[in-house]
């Protein structure tokens, strides 16, 4: 399968286009899909050449001809600069209040809840453990044993 | 040179502004503690005493229980790394002691439940329960378990923190210290 470029230097040369760059090239040269490519242009021009009517432009219609070509000349290049900025601005702001919402709205219950960090006990034989309430806090539970006398 | 200088005050002031813990001698904790009886006895319904209306709710939580009587209230300021005694009853006191504060606005906190007995010719004391904590505002510590009477023990302990005077003088004579009677 040619290339892009590849078919563009067919192409240059099909039209006797020459360059010091592809003076070692010629079309009898090529071989495979880049004659396949060269024996399709041909078979363009030999259509062109045998079209019954032609289209001409004639003087009346040259100068508005003219006028089309400079028209497209001077036309100014579509830029996308405007597009991108606003883009831009609608996601640094959109950001920007997602941040602002996470900020306001708080941490999650989880993250202001009532933490133990260590609990012990000097009761002989008692077990100790903590658990979160539904409530966010912290209940702390001391399990004494069956033989404590106190 | 100059620049050393600017880096070393530099890091001055970061460690002066991350320090997160107490700073100003008249500025606590505010603490809230209720000791309470709770029981259960078998009711459809649970039972609160109605001075405990304030942590009716975080009672409310404790499913081992279904009676509650409140046996002392107390609410005051403890400052920090100072130890707090508040007396429950003759068995145990609640010593608290405020350790500092998180970024969250949790206070960092030890609280202890002190049980003595007498004995013959003696006092014989233990500590029943030991708990260091992070206390997040309105999120209360509640210490559960220990005998009481026909039921047990349940101290709920809220803690908030207090700032002080935001004009006081740079210089004043040392507050006097808050104890809980």
């Amino acid at each position: 399968m040619n290339t892009r470029r590849q078919e563009y230097d067919i192409e240059r040369m099909f039209d006797d286009e020459t360059g010091a760059d592809r003076a070692d090239t010629s079309t009898s040269m090529l071989s495979g899909d880049a004659a396949a490519y060269q024996r399709d242009l041909e078979r363009i021009r030999q259509g062109a050449r045998t079209v019954v009517r032609r289209e001409q432009i004639s003087d009346a219609q040259f100068p508005a001809f003219m006028a089309g070509i400079q028209e497209g000349i001077e036309a100014p290049e579509r830029s996308y600069r405007g597009v991108w900025a606003f883009v831009s601005l609608a996601s640094a702001a959109l950001i920007v209040a997602i941040s602002t919402f996470a900020v306001i709205r708080g941490g999650t219950p989880d993250a202001t809840a009532t933490v133990v960090e260590e609990v012990t006990t000097e009761i002989e034989g008692a077990t100790v453990h903590w658990e979160t309430s539904e409530d966010g806090g912290a209940t702390v539970w001391v399990d004494l044993a069956e033989g404590d006398l106190w | 040179m100059v620049r050393m200088g600017y880096v070393r005050m530099a890091v001055v002031c970061i460690l002066v502004a991350g320090w997160t813990g107490h700073a100003d001698e008249d500025e606590g904790v505010a603490i809230s503690m209720f000791a309470v009886q709770a029981s259960m006895e078998g009711r459809e319904t649970k039972q609160f005493d109605r001075a405990l209306a304030p942590v009716r709710e975080a009672l409310a939580d404790l499913e081992e229980y279904d009676t509650f009587h409140l046996v002392r209230r107390q609410q005051g300021l403890a400052r920090f790394d100072d130890e707090t005694r508040i007396l429950i009853n003759e068995r145990y006191t609640l010593i608290i002691t405020p350790l500092g504060e998180d970024t969250r606005g949790r206070i960092r906190l030890r609280a202890r439940i002190e049980e003595q007995i007498r004995r013959e010719d003696s006092i014989v004391k233990r500590i029943a329960l030991d708990v260091t904590s992070n206390v997040a505002p309105g999120r209360p510590l509640k210490l559960c378990g220990l005998r009481l009477d026909e039921g047990e023990l349940v101290v709920v302990v809220a803690a908030s923190r207090h700032s002080g005077n935001p004009t006081r003088p740079t210089s004043r004579p040392q507050p006097p210290r808050v104890t809980f009677r």
